[in-house]
């Protein structure tokens, strides 16, 4: 049954995702088109080169901007509606258990905010290499050099990079349980329950917030970040040695957070549901 | 055994409020029983109690043995009062989707039924009128082979006409071994198919007897018989 659950949830996003993906392609495309011209000699662009050179960063910026909320605003708005809605007289009583309605939603969820994520990265890549702004003529260093460096050069450097991508995927992924869990209590209120949902979701943001500063994840950095050695290359390679162990503090809090929303959730989809 | 439903000392409260309070009923397969009640009465909550929608505070439902969960939902099927269908989905799509998820759907009735209303399954929901919504919405109920169907208030708001074709759409497609609970409190429209009632008052039930058993014990029809009960409650 997760399996069919996972079937219709790509069935019934797919079509925005499409849209979305295709509008930031063209935005992409037409943004490097527009830029070209001003930017041929990219070792001595002018003022005028220099100047589009910014607008198409801040531009990009933007649409990447619009473009990554995408998975947010779909996610939340197909979560409401197949759940806490009139639609849920339908989905609650399909012949699947609390846990896989959620852990489908979850992972169709997850997979596009994931495919989106991957998208404007590579976007941004093909679109800067492609101007050759990573030139190490240009930028002082070259960049996969830097890379390789870090990969053959420390083994705690190399851990941590493998760390933030995990913890990243984590944040992401606990991030929809939030707006799950949020929309969860807030369905369960008779009335304004779209408004309940909004201060369940602030709410739990203020809780989660005390809660990871209490943990003093940012505070080690900071005091981490005090040992850095003047060459570039070692600076790099100090911050993301000193980013070992909050790595690791900040995946064990994303964790914890993210099984709490689960159970949340879980707990008012099963036991409060009030479907008016 | 034969009993399909069994509940046993059912009580729900939302908040302080009770809703339902120590309801125990015993409901046999092959027999269509009607939910009868006021507004208010508790109706729709004992129905979705049943189907598992929500939680009861305390007491016991038995669906063919199990307490409400997954393996009842394939074998329970629920008629809500409110209409599910997105407005930009298709009637194709809503019938794949039964298929996909319901092991006892027939796919070929559903289709059967809906084009002997000259219903377009590739239409989408949004150009049907309200009527042919709740048409749909009930054919997609009873093309399934449960053992127990739930319709909450399927004649409630609809024209005379609609009302036979509702009536006559769940009298020749329902699994003539499962059992059939109709709300509503429109007696005089469905009495003629009911075998048994059950009358709910302020959450509890206040009779729950064969319609035969009525009509020959008090000696009038059903709708004169919930009057007298509950006429009091108005005056």
């Amino acid at each position: 049954m997760l399996g069919k659950i996972i079937k219709q949830e790509f069935k019934g996003t797919w079509k925005f995702f499409a849209v979305s993906f295709s509008a930031f392609t063209l935005a992409v495309i037409a943004l490097r088109l527009t830029v070209e011209p001003y930017m041929s000699n990219i070792n001595s662009p002018g003022i005028l080169g220099t100047v589009f050179f910014i607008i198409m960063l801040l531009a990009f910026i933007v649409i990447t901007a619009l473009f990554s909320f995408t998975p947010t605003l779909v996610n939340v708005i197909r979560f409401y509606k197949t759940t806490v809605t009139t639609r849920g007289y339908l989905t609650h009583t399909l012949p699947v258990s609390t846990d896989k309605l959620i852990l489908g939603k979850l992972i169709v969820a997850s997979l596009w905010q994931l495919l989106t994520t991957l998208y404007a990265v590579a976007a941004f890549v093909i679109l800067f290499f492609s101007l050759n702004i990573f030139d190490p003529y240009l930028i002082g260093y070259d960049l996969t050099s830097v890379i390789g460096r870090i990969i053959t050069a420390d083994s705690k450097a190399f851990a941590t990079v493998i760390l933030i991508i995990v913890s990243s995927f984590i944040t992401m992924i606990s991030a929809v349980l939030k707006f799950y869990c949020a929309m969860s209590i807030g369905q369960s209120f008779n009335k304004n329950k779209v408004l309940f949902s909004i201060l369940a979701y602030l709410g739990i943001h203020i809780i989660c917030s005390i809660v990871g500063t209490c943990f003093g994840v940012s505070t080690t950095i900071t005091l981490q970040l005090n040992t850095f050695t003047p060459q570039m290359m070692e600076i790099l390679i100090s911050i993301l040695k000193a980013f070992f162990m909050p790595a690791i503090k900040l995946i064990v809090i994303d964790l914890a957070f993210a099984a709490a929303y689960y159970i949340l959730t879980r707990h008012f989809l099963k036991n409060k549901l009030n479907l008016s | 055994m034969n009993n399909i439903l069994e509940i046993r000392g059912l009580t729900k409260n939302f908040g302080s409020k009770n809703v339902l309070n120590d309801i125990n009923l015993s409901i046999e397969r092959g027999r269509i029983t009607g939910l009868l009640g006021p507004n208010g009465a508790g109706k729709t909550t004992l129905l979705k109690l049943i189907c598992g929608l929500i939680k009861e505070s305390s007491g016991e439902i038995l669906i063919d043995g199990l307490h409400p969960s997954e393996k009842t939902k394939a074998i329970v099927s629920f008629l809500p009062d409110k209409d599910y269908f997105s407005g930009s989905e298709r009637v194709i799509d809503t019938v794949d989707f039964f298929a996909d998820f319901y092991k006892d759907f027939n796919k070929g009735k559903a289709i059967s039924l809906l084009q002997s209303l000259n219903i377009d399954i590739n239409a989408k929901f949004k150009t049907l009128s309200k009527g042919m919504r709740e048409r749909v919405q009930l054919i997609l109920t009873m093309s399934r082979e449960a053992a127990l169907y739930l319709l909450d208030e399927p004649i409630g708001g609809v024209d005379p006409a609609a009302r036979d074709y509702i009536l006559h759409t769940i009298m020749t497609n329902y699994n003539p071994n499962a059992a059939v609970i109709i709300s509503t409190h429109l007696i005089n429209e469905v009495e003629n198919i009911l075998d048994d009632v059950i009358f709910l008052k302020h959450g509890s039930v206040l009779l729950h007897k064969s319609v035969d058993g009525i009509r020959e014990n008090e000696g009038k029809s059903v709708d004169a018989y919930f009057r007298e009960v509950y006429g009091n409650m108005y005056f």
